[in-house]
Parts: C-alpha cells; sequence; structure tokens
C-alpha cells in the first residue's frame, strides 16, 4: 500500500461522496415504487368502493369519486332489503365473531398448557410429541377434510359455529403450543424448582408462576389465531353451509352470486370489510404480528 | 355419500394419475410454485436489503410492505379480480392513459390465468418474506460488516459474499413455508378464477374439494389428499430434521 | 508506518454527547490504550478512528491527511473486534486473504503473505476449517491473521481479548505485545481491562463520560493520577482514598483526616504541590494499598501508623488486609509472611513519598 497521496485521496473522496448521493436517491426511489405496487390494490378497493357503478363505467380503476358515497357499503354489510337471495355480510360477520373468539381462548388456553408440560415437566418422548406438533402445523388443510368431516358428523356438530370452533381449535393447537413451548423453554427451569420446592403444585405453577409473565407470547398467540381463523375460507366453506358460514364464505358467495348487473363496487365494500377487523389488528399490533410470522418459521 | 369400505386401495391412486384434471392441476402447481417461490424470494431479499440501510421511514414502509398479509385470500382474490378485470380493470386504466393498444386479457385468457394467480399471491405474500430477511438481518453480528468495510468490500459485495451466505436458515424456512402455501393454495384460486376458464387454472387443492363436496368422487378426493399430504411430508420432514439438528448443535 | 491525530473532536448519538473535544496525538509506532469503564466513549472513538461512525465536529488526521470523509476501506487501517467478527460462511483461508482479494492484490502475493502470516501466527493448519470448527483462542488469532495480512498503517484493537478465558488471555496479550515490537506499526488499543492496558500500552489514555482525563505512559498514569477518578479505576486493589482538610503549621503543610479521633496529622512535607493549598482547604489524601509496609526506617519520607486488621485475604503470594482508619476502611498489600491477627494493633510504615493529594471541590490532582 502506497502512503496517502492528498490528491488521490481527495479524488477518492469525492466520487465516494457523489456515489453515495446517487445511491440514497436510488434507494428511495426503488423503496418509493415498492410502496406504490403493494398500497395500490388497497387504494383500488377504497375508491371504487365509494364511486357509483356510473362512474366506475365512466372511469377507470385510479379516478376519485365525484361524490363520497358510502351507499355500496351499507348494501354490502345490511343488504338492499328487496330482493330475495339478496346477499349480504352482517350475520356472517358475527358468525364469525362467534367462531373466533371461542376458537382463539381455547386453542391459546390449551397451547400454553401444551408447551408448559412439554418444557417444564419433561417425560420420555417429549420430544418426538412436540416433533409431531410441529408437523402439524405444516400438514395441508386438505388432507384432513374428509376424516373432520366424518368425525364432525359423529359428533353431530357438522354445519353449526360450534363445528368450526372445533376444527380451529384442534388444527391452531400445533401452532399455539409450538409458539408457548418456544417461549417457556427460555425461561429458566429454576423458577419451577423454587415454586415445587415452596410447595406449588403442576396447575398452580403454571396459573401463579408461568401465565403472569407469558404476556408477550400470549399476544403474539392471539393474534396469530385470529388472523387466521377469521381469514379462513376452506374449512369454513367444507364444514358450513347457508346461515353458518363465516364471513369470508359469504364474501365469496356474494362475489359469484351475480343476479343481475356485476355491482363492483358493492363487491370492494364487501371485501374491504370483511379485511378491516385483521387490518385494524395489524396496524395497531403489527409489532406482535411480525413476531408471530417470524416465530413461526423459525423455531426456537 | 355413504362410505363403502372394501379395499379399492392403489386403484384410485391409479385413476388419479390418469385423471386428465388431475395432471393439469399438477402441471399448474407446478407453474405456479417455481414462480410463486421465486418472485417472492427476490422481491423479499431486495426489499429487507432495500430497509436495512438505515431508512428514517423503515417502520412506516415496513407496515406499507407487509398489510397484505393480513388480509385473507378471499380479499386478495376480490380485490385483484376487479383490478384485472379485462375490460374495465388494468387495461382500460392503460388505455385511458393513451396507450390505446394495451391489452391485458390474462383473467380470461387459457393460456395466462395461472399467471394472474401468480400476481395476486406475490403481492399477498412476498411481504412476509421481507419481514424474515428483514429479522435475519437484523440478527447478523454488526462487527462482522464493519470488518467487511475495513476489508475494503462494496456494499454490492458484503451482501452477496459475506451477509447472504450467513441467511442460509432463513433461505430454507422461507422456501419452506412458501412451498406449504403454494401447495395447499385453494382460496385465491377460489376467488381470483374458480380454476377457469375452463380447468386452465386448476389446482391440486381445487381439485380435490371439488371431487370432495360437489362430486362425491371420495376415492379420488382421498388420493389427491394424501399425494399433497406426502409431497408436504417430503418437504418438511427433512426440513425440520435439519432444523432441530441445527439446534442441537447450536446448544 | 503513520502518525494519527485527533483534534476537537465531538460525537452525539441523538442529543447524547458521547466524546466531548478529544484531542489525541499518536507517533508513529506507538501503541496507544484507551481504557474506561463501559459507556466512556472509547469504542465510539475507535470506530471513528476506522471511519465506521461519522464524525460531528473536529478532525482525524492520518499521516496529517484529514480523513474525515474517507471511507474505512482508503483509511489504510485494520481491526480486530471483540466478537471476531469473521465471515461464518467463509473458510479461514478465505477469511484471511478477503481483504486482499477485494483490494486486486496479485494471486502470488496473497498466497505469499497468507503462508507468512499463518505461519507467524500458528494458523497455518487451520486454513480449511470453517469458523464454527475453530476454538476461542483459534478464531482471535485468524481475527488477527486477517488484520496481519493487510499490512496497515494502523492497527485498531477493539476488546479483542474479553471474550478468552483468563489463561488464553494473558497469552494472547504477550502474543500482541511481542507483534508490536516486531512490526513496529502504530496500534490503538480498547479495553476496560487495566492490567491489559498497563502491560500493552506506550501510553494509556483513560477515558470517562467522553473526555480523555489523562494521558501518559502506564507508569505516569500509576503513580501520578491526574484526578481521582484516574487514581481510583487504575490499580487493584483500589487506592485509598481519604478525606480531610489541610492545615498549616507555618511552611508545614499537613492532612487532617475528617474523621480522626487521636490529634494525629499526616505531614505532607515530602509532596509537591503544583499548586500550593490554602489552610483549611477541603482534599483528598490517596495513596496505594502497597504504601502501607512494615516498619523501615530507609524510606525518606514516611509516618509510623498502628493499625488493626479488620479483614485479612490470603490471596497466594500476597496477604491482602483491611484495616480501620480514621473511620475509613483502607486496604494494605503486604508480604503474606506478615504476623496479623484481627483486632491486634501492628506498626506500620505509611510510605509518603509517592502519595496523590486532590482538591475535594474539583476531584483533580493539586
Amino acid at each position: 500500500m502506497p502512503a496517502a497521496d492528498p490528491q488521490q485521496m481527495e479524488a477518492v473522496e469525492r466520487s465516494s461522496a457523489r456515489k453515495r448521493t446517487f445511491f440514497r436517491w436510488l434507494l428511495f426511489l426503488l423503496l418509493g415504487l415498492f410502496a406504490i405496487y403493494y398500497l395500490a390494490p388497497m387504494y383500488v378497493m377504497i375508491v371504487t368502493s365509494l364511486k357509483t357503478m356510473e362512474e366506475i363505467r365512466q372511469g377507470n380503476l385510479m379516478t376519485l369519486p365525484n361524490e363520497i358515497m358510502f351507499d355500496s357499503w351499507k348494501t354490502a354489510w345490511s343488504g338492499r332489503g328487496y330482493a330475495a337471495g339478496d346477499v349480504f355480510l352482517r350475520p356472517f360477520f358475527w358468525n364469525s365473531i362467534k367462531m373466533v373468539v371461542p376458537a382463539v381462548f381455547i386453542s391459546t388456553f390449551l397451547g400454553a398448557l401444551n408447551g408448559y408440560a412439554l418444557t417444564k415437566w419433561r417425560f420420555k418422548g417429549d420430544n418426538l410429541i412436540f416433533l409431531m406438533f410441529l408437523f402439524g402445523c405444516f400438514i395441508p388443510y386438505q388432507a384432513i377434510l374428509l376424516p373432520m368431516a366424518r368425525t364432525l358428523g359423529i359428533l353431530g356438530i357438522a354445519n353449526s359455529i360450534t363445528g368450526l370452533v372445533v376444527v380451529h381449535t384442534v388444527y391452531g393447537l400445533s401452532f399455539t403450543t409450538m409458539f408457548f413451548r418456544n417461549y417457556y423453554i427460555s425461561i429458566p427451569d429454576e423458577m419451577i424448582k423454587a415454586a415445587r420446592i415452596d410447595g406449588a403444585g403442576f396447575f398452580k405453577i403454571f396459573f401463579k408462576v408461568l401465565l403472569p409473565i407469558s404476556a408477550p407470547i400470549i399476544v403474539v398467540t392471539v393474534i396469530w389465531q385470529f388472523t387466521g381463523i377469521w381469514n379462513d375460507f376452506l374449512f369454513g366453506s367444507s364444514f358450513s353451509f347457508g346461515e353458518a358460514a363465516p364471513i369470508q364464505v359469504a364474501l365469496n358467495n356474494m362475489v359469484l352470486t351475480s343476479t343481475s348487473v356485476k355491482e363492483y363496487n358493492v363487491d370492494m365494500a364487501a371485501a374491504f370489510i370483511a379485511g378491516i377487523p385483521t387490518l385494524l389488528v395489524y396496524v395497531f399490533a403489527g409489532k406482535y404480528f411480525i413476531r408471530g410470522l417470524t416465530a413461526g418459521s423459525v423455531k426456537g | 355419500m355413504l362410505p363403502r369400505y372394501e379395499f379399492w386401495g392403489i386403484n384410485q391412486h391409479f385413476r388419479l394419475w390418469s385423471h386428465m384434471r388431475w395432471s393439469n392441476a399438477v402441471e399448474n402447481l407446478l407453474i405456479f410454485t417455481i414462480l410463486f417461490v421465486g418472485i417472492c424470494i427476490l422481491i423479499g431479499i431486495i426489499l429487507s436489503i432495500l430497509l436495512d440501510q438505515k431508512i428514517r421511514a423503515e417502520g412506516f414502509l415496513r407496515t406499507v410492505y407487509l398489510y397484505p398479509m393480513a388480509l385473507s385470500f378471499i380479499v386478495t382474490g376480490t380485490a385483484w379480480k376487479w383490478i384485472l378485470n379485462p375490460t374495465m380493470g388494468i387495461q382500460k386504466l392503460f388505455r385511458d392513459w393513451g396507450f390505446t393498444d394495451f391489452t391485458f386479457d390474462w383473467l380470461v385468457n387459457r393460456e395466462m390465468s395461472i399467471y394472474t394467480i401468480v400476481i395476486a399471491a406475490v403481492w399477498q405474500s412476498s411481504g412476509f418474506v421481507m419481514a424474515l430477511f428483514l429479522a435475519g438481518l437484523r440478527s447478523i453480528d454488526d462487527e462482522i460488516i464493519k470488518a467487511a468495510k475495513i476489508d475494503g468490500a462494496g456494499l454490492y459485495s458484503i451482501y452477496i459474499t459475506i451477509i447472504l451466505p450467513m441467511l442460509r436458515p432463513v433461505f430454507m424456512s422461507s422456501i419452506v413455508i412458501l412451498l406449504h402455501i403454494s401447495i395447499k393454495s385453494y382460496d385465491l384460486v377460489i376467488a381470483l378464477t374458480a380454476g377457469g376458464p375452463g380447468t386452465s387454472s386448476d389446482m391440486p387443492a381445487l381439485f380435490m374439494t371439488q371431487m370432495a363436496f360437489h362430486r362425491s368422487e371420495i376415492g379420488l378426493a382421498s388420493a389427491s389428499a394424501v399425494m399433497m399430504f406426502l409431497t408436504v411430508l417430503a418437504i418438511v420432514v427433512p426440513y425440520l430434521y435439519s432444523e432441530l439438528r441445527r439446534q442441537d448443535a447450536g446448544r | 508506518m503513520a502518525t494519527l491525530k485527533v483534534s476537537n473532536l465531538t460525537k452525539n448519538f441523538g442529543s447524547t454527547l458521547v466524546l466531548k473535544q478529544i484531542n489525541l496525538d499518536v507517533s508513529d509506532g506507538e501503541f496507544i490504550v484507551l481504557l474506561g469503564p463501559s459507556g466512556c466513549g472509547k469504542s465510539t472513538l475507535l470506530n471513528i478512528i476506522a471511519g465506521l461512525e461519522s464524525v460531528d465536529e473536529g478532525e482525524i488526521l492520518i499521516d496529517d491527511y484529514v480523513v474525515n470523509r474517507v471511507e474505512p476501506k482508503d483509511r489504510n487501517i485494520a481491526m480486530v473486534f471483540q466478537s471476531y467478527a469473521l465471515y461464518p460462511a467463509m473458510t479461514v483461508r478465505d477469511n484471511v486473504i478477503f481483504g486482499l482479494k477485494q483490494r486486486k492484490v496479485s494471486k502470488e502475493q496473497i498466497e505469499k503473505s497468507l503462508q507468512h502470516f499463518s505461519k507467524m501466527l500458528q494458523i497455518d493448519q487451520l486454513l480449511d476449517r470453517k469458523p464454527a470448527q475453530l476454538s476461542g483462542g483459534q478464531r482471535q488469532r485468524v481475527a488477527m491473521g486477517r488484520a496481519l495480512v493487510r499490512e496497515p498503517h494502523i492497527f485498531l484493537f477493539d476488546e479483542p481479548l474479553s471474550n478468552l478465558d483468563a489463561k488464553l488471555r494473558v497469552e494472547m496479550r504477550h502474543e500482541i505485545n511481542k507483534l508490536h515490537e516486531q512490526l513496529g506499526t502504530t496500534m490503538i488499543y480498547v479495553t476496560h481491562d487495566q492490567v491489559e492496558a498497563m502491560s500493552l500500552a506506550t501510553r494509556i489514555a483513560v477515558m470517562n463520560e467522553g473526555i480523555i482525563q489523562q494521558i501518559g505512559t502506564p507508569q505516569k498514569i500509576y503513580d501520578q493520577p491526574n484526578s481521582v477518578f484516574v487514581a481510583d479505576f487504575i490499580g487493584s486493589p483500589a487506592i485509598n482514598l481519604i478525606q480531610g482538610t489541610v492545615s498549616k503549621d507555618g511552611a508545614a503543610l499537613s492532612f487532617i483526616p475528617d474523621q480522626q479521633k487521636d490529634g494525629d496529622k499526616i505531614p505532607l512535607s515530602g509532596y509537591s504541590f503544583e499548586t500550593e493549598p490554602g489552610e483549611g482547604q477541603k482534599i483528598i489524601f490517596g495513596f496505594r494499598p502497597e504504601h502501607i509496609r512494615l516498619p523501615d526506617t530507609s524510606l525518606k519520607s514516611q509516618m509510623q501508623v498502628e493499625l488493626k486488621p479488620i479483614l485479612i485475604e490470603l490471596t497466594g503470594y500476597e496477604k491482602e488486609i483491611t484495616f480501620e482508619f480514621h473511620g475509613n476502611e483502607i486496604t494494605g498489600r503486604l508480604p503474606r509472611h506478615v504476623d496479623a491477627e484481627l483486632g491486634k494493633s501492628i506498626t506500620f510504615s505509611l510510605d509518603l513519598s509517592e502519595i496523590s493529594i486532590f482538591d475535594s471541590a474539583s476531584t483533580m490532582r493539586i
């Protein structure tokens, strides 16, 4: 290496400064373009839902409505009230709520219990059982459709919200167990040992020692389960018909039933309504949402 | 549909594989998987590296890139079905902008319909790969990057020769998860093309539910479900095995 | 070979000032150790010298050229990190020669340097392994090799030994010392370990809260610390510091501990003040544990003291004894054959020739 030559150094300095500004601009350009790519469909959805069909025919995807009208939202939510076979979302939205709340609660609770047992009360073959849970995360829905249909039939809860709660709880258990197992394994065993010496039993330790420090993973799990169950279509469409259907099934039916003229504004309003709950969760608890996604993939 | 419990066994699999619709569905799945996984990984890597450059708006941009993941495939499909609408969608937009010959009719084009599913699926899932890679990038020891800078590596070669090879586990996880998504992809196809036009965008998952619930072909449905299950098994078991071994080595 | 100059350097992270008006002049071939507690800004200073952090105010000069806006790779420096920062996906060989390849050095030259330095560091048997297959000490050697092959003008070390166990640490310390002697390259070394600092440095810069408190040879820093902070930070067991006041008796100055009971005064006639204190001035009187000695009349400036041990610890070669002294606990470092018993007074000589006196208000040496 030659000793620093001032002139050469200066040239290096100037060119590297110029390069830096250039790359900075390129960086922002690319980031901006990607942002547009992800945001455009949302923009189109909202704008379309606010237009009248006349405006939709006249303009294009990007044109703004002349006047902001929530008529199509009303139609999507509660129907027009006259046509027979009028499909609208309100009852199905509540179906989804009635399905999601118990399914999330039960699967999270059982997952916590499983995770606790698998990490703090080690037994022979516990790792094998965990491996099976992990594998359960990957079983394609289709593989359990037929056996599940039989089981629901035998239990007498086919085509009911209760049936869907059971299906989602069972299928979700793999994920919730994995979340809690990976969280509890990082909690020192000494804490459990201390509690046992102090005289606490299996459930007392779980409720008094572990659950109070599980808030972060509970949030992650609840969000994961909520998003997954709310967004599910396959189980909903396979195990429920007509009035017991959850919202995603209703949305799809609504878009598919083309009794008369296609109403794209109503479709978009309906799609947006069906997406609102998960979007809200994402906006307000995005951090935990991302943590769930990454936890679900990189097993700790 | 009362099941008859007789051993019909392997015959169902012969029936399955000689079924035109099934081989068509498998072929579509292959096309879809290769494009979907490839493009998602590519976009995910690019976005994560761009976001890793100490951007002030990083939090906001990350939110924007990832939000489609919060939407269901049905919502995604409904929105894209409208955007890709051959008369009033993106085609009209470009014609209004002055490209009067612009034609975009993939949604109703037998040759191209499968690619519309790729477009929508990439939109929905690529942010997820970005999040995985960003988490991976953030877990890399800062000193390694400093060392490479002092060693004289430019940003490009730091990423290519040092950082990306360190993210091999992230590649593995992303690929396995994307493969899994693509094998079971059903909702998006239903909402976007319903397998059409004709059966041009049919997929195994679609085939299976149609056989099970609409055609009462429980045998074919089961055979196809078993096929899907075995495929996932073939991908996931080695993955979980290597993942667990890696963890044991790390302990 | 190179000189380094840091002038009036200031650095903020947001609203916190991490470096305040740093001035440092390093001549060619020096081994400077930046020593201080964690969070004192020493690593930030090193990163700025390397070009990994930007300068807010002031200048960095290498060979009299301002390098504030020069990229790290163009500064002709090499750096060894605490975590070793080896590239995990590359073999030892590729790790070591990575920098040379980036600089488009010829193949033959690369091979020659690789052979030379890998022999020197005894890593020539490990060249085909991956970092994960190496022990901590081996990784450390590879990290040094990677820095050495580049034959930089300045070496930067960021706490390179703190991840090693005690025995290896001493071994590698010797190794670094030998390297410096062999190569004679300018070296800047960051550590919080005073033993490393004392044994390696030609000069030590003691830092605290973003300021260089004192720069000097290890001997100077140890014997004449310029502030209470430096006095207290250097030396183990720590220096004994006693609060008190100055008493003037004609021209003769003496020290009266705050909590003294029996009218004892400690004469300060053997101490050369930089600025002479006034009567009644609050001062801090400091002496190191080894200045409590077995009675010895040959010392040129001393005082007899009666001390009662309240704790006796055998450290192997020595005894560390804690005494009660005018309401303070002080530590003495004595030969192990000294006959000490708890609660039994012993007579010692307090060596007054190497004491330090600080002003209570400013905590600076006077």
